[in-house]
């Protein structure tokens, strides 16, 4: 049996349009040469915009499970604490971790001096860039 | 190379658990069509909707989803083995065809929504829904999400495939709302009467590229509704109007349709509009009449009696004639322009979407070029009117901020019940000669 003949070949090609169509061969490239936390850090950021990786990177660090996390993302990006089962966040201002992502500063101000409440009551636990994850002092 | 492989295999598990529990024999003598004419994808697609069901049963128990997974994936096993003959007898050319077909195309877009893992706008909420459930919280907490008034089946499923995935990954859950897309257009394609294979193909493609829309494989529910109502469609076309009322068929449209009630709020009106209707133009008696439509208010009030007793919530987006829409509603001048506007994001919302091109232009052709209209063609038609008629209501209740909310919404409400209306399109290729020849 001749699996090449005219038919099968206009399949072919068929199947070949509609990959070509989803954008399947370039994605599966991604796909394989980058894995998901990579992927999703270059979608929503390390540390700009959303920021996925700083959350990532703080949920491995730390254990956040059942903890009160108050969460600014000052850039004025979406907050994507849903996407990470171990954070939720709160609003209470005086929350056990203070999550401040995208910190915009002018020469010489810190975080300390913004204008985010109660921020003096907290102490830096990991920063990347200007992302900040904050524990409330005892 | 992993995370290709949980891709495939979430492409297999979702073939082997909607394999369960209907095959092609066990449809057909359900609804008795004119003759056997139900094949295995309408059968897929119903049990879809029977897999939905159960998951909304078992949403309200706080049964932990692997094990419902697990009863699931065992008993579809079980039934795979008992049918084998019946499957390899299927296995010929054609089918195989088919199946390829399908599967390149799902495939492909799995692949696409796993590159482009982004979830959007209102897929921050609704993912909190799913949340909930994939935390294995009670069913109370949804109180506690975001949009909390809005139903929550579409959050179960997408919570289901979620945990239930090889990687556990979040986008394994949204996965399933590609899947039925491309389901519930294979199965409109049923209705095709075309001698070539290869026509069919073609335009079970045009419509996959008509319709996909990877922002809405962004966490939105809306492939829920419009695939609900394709299939739900696929169902109606057997329905004959002229004939005397054939129950099974009504209750299992019913059925399907009903699921949408708990996808999203105007799923209720959907269900409420295009359900009347369908009972509306059946040849029978006024108790038969009044007796299914019973049924469809008692399964509305079904649902309001448990989002209100056993979830604690129960509440719609926007308040129904409210006091400023009652002042607003005397200033002609108001309405009118309002009116303008919303047929203006209508025009925008019909070129974004370009299958409710195709289905005006086939309201059109029936209307202008049918001597004889079916009645089928009928109920499209006035399901049609009275859709259009709803969305302009929900924009015209709306007082405030109207224009933005049309801006943001419109194209999605639209988009959602276009699929309903494609069998026409179908039907008139259907009737016309030229269609007939071979597209080799």
């Amino acid at each position: 049996m001749n699996i090449l003949n005219k038919n099968n070949l206009l399949y072919l090609m068929i199947f070949i349009v509609i990959m070509m169509f989803f954008n399947t061969f370039y994605a599966t490239y991604v796909i394989l040469t980058s894995n998901y936390d990579t992927r999703m850090t270059q979608t929503y950021g390390y540390c700009k915009n959303q920021s996925w990786g700083f959350y990532n990177e703080v949920t491995k660090r730390f254990n956040l499970k059942g903890q009160e996390i108050r969460i600014i993302n000052d850039g004025g990006f979406v907050v994507i604490d849903p996407l990470f089962k171990d954070i939720n966040q709160s609003w209470n201002k005086n929350s056990k971790f203070l999550m401040l992502l995208n910190f915009q500063t002018k020469i010489n101000e810190d975080i300390y001096s913004s204008m985010v409440e109660n921020i003096n009551n907290y102490s830096i636990q990991y920063k990347f860039g200007n992302c900040y994850l904050l524990e409330l002092n005892d | 190379m992993i995370e290709l492989v949980a891709i495939l295999l979430q492409f297999f598990v979702f073939l082997i658990i909607f394999s369960f529990p209907l095959n092609p024999r066990s449809l057909n003598k359900l609804i008795k069509p004119n003759g056997n004419t139900l094949n295995y994808i309408d059968c897929h697609a119903v049990n879809i909707f029977i897999f939905i069901n159960i998951l909304l049963i078992a949403s309200f128990f706080n049964i932990h989803l692997s094990y419902l997974f697990l009863f699931f994936f065992s008993i579809s096993i079980i039934c795979l083995i008992i049918r084998r003959k019946e499957y390899f007898s299927m296995i010929n050319r054609k089918n195989f065809t088919k199946f390829i077909f399908f599967f390149i195309i799902t495939i492909s877009i799995f692949i696409s929504v796993s590159h482009n893992t982004k979830l959007v706008w209102d897929g921050f909420h609704w993912i909190t829904k799913a949340l909930v459930f994939f935390n294995n919280e009670p069913i109370q907490n949804l109180k506690y999400s975001d949009m909390e008034m809005y139903p929550h089946l579409g959050g179960y499923i997408w919570a289901f495939f979620w945990k239930n995935s090889l990687l556990e990954y979040e986008y394994f859950g949204r996965l399933f709302y590609a899947y039925i897309h491309i389901i519930s257009i294979f199965t409109i394609f049923n209705i095709a009467k075309f001698k070539s294979e290869n026509l069919i193909y073609l335009l079970i493609f045009s419509m996959v590229i008509l319709t996909y829309d990877p922002f809405l494989l962004g966490g939105y529910q809306e492939y829920l509704i419009f695939s609900t109502l394709l299939i739900a469609s696929r169902f109606i076309t057997t329905v004959n109007f002229n004939k005397n009322v054939e129950y099974n068929r009504i209750f299992l449209i019913l059925f399907i349709m009903s699921s949408m009630l708990w996808f999203k709020d105007e799923g209720l009106f959907y269900f409420l509009i295009f359900g009347s209707l369908l009972i509306f133009l059946q040849k029978s008696t006024l108790k038969g009449k009044l007796i299914t439509i019973s049924i469809i208010l008692f399964t509305i009030y079904i649902q309001y009696y448990l989002q209100k007793n056993i979830i604690g919530i129960y509440n719609f987006n926007a308040e129904f004639l409210g006091q400023e829409f009652i002042a607003q509603i005397s200033d002609l001048r108001f309405m009118l322009l309002k009116i303008f506007t919303i047929t203006k994001h209508f025009i925008i919302a019909f070129i974004k979407y370009p299958l409710w091109i195709i289905i005006l232009f086939s309201l059109l052709f029936v209307k202008i070029f049918s001597n004889k209209e079916s009645l089928n063609l009928k109920y499209f038609f006035y399901a049609f009117i009275l859709n259009i008629l709803f969305v302009y209501a929900i924009y015209i209740n709306d007082p405030l901020e109207y224009e933005w909310l049309l801006s943001v919404t419109i194209d999605r409400v639209l988009f959602q019940t276009s699929g309903f209306y494609a069998s026409i399109f179908i039907l008139i290729l259907n009737k016309n000669k030229t269609i007939s020849f071979n597209f080799k």
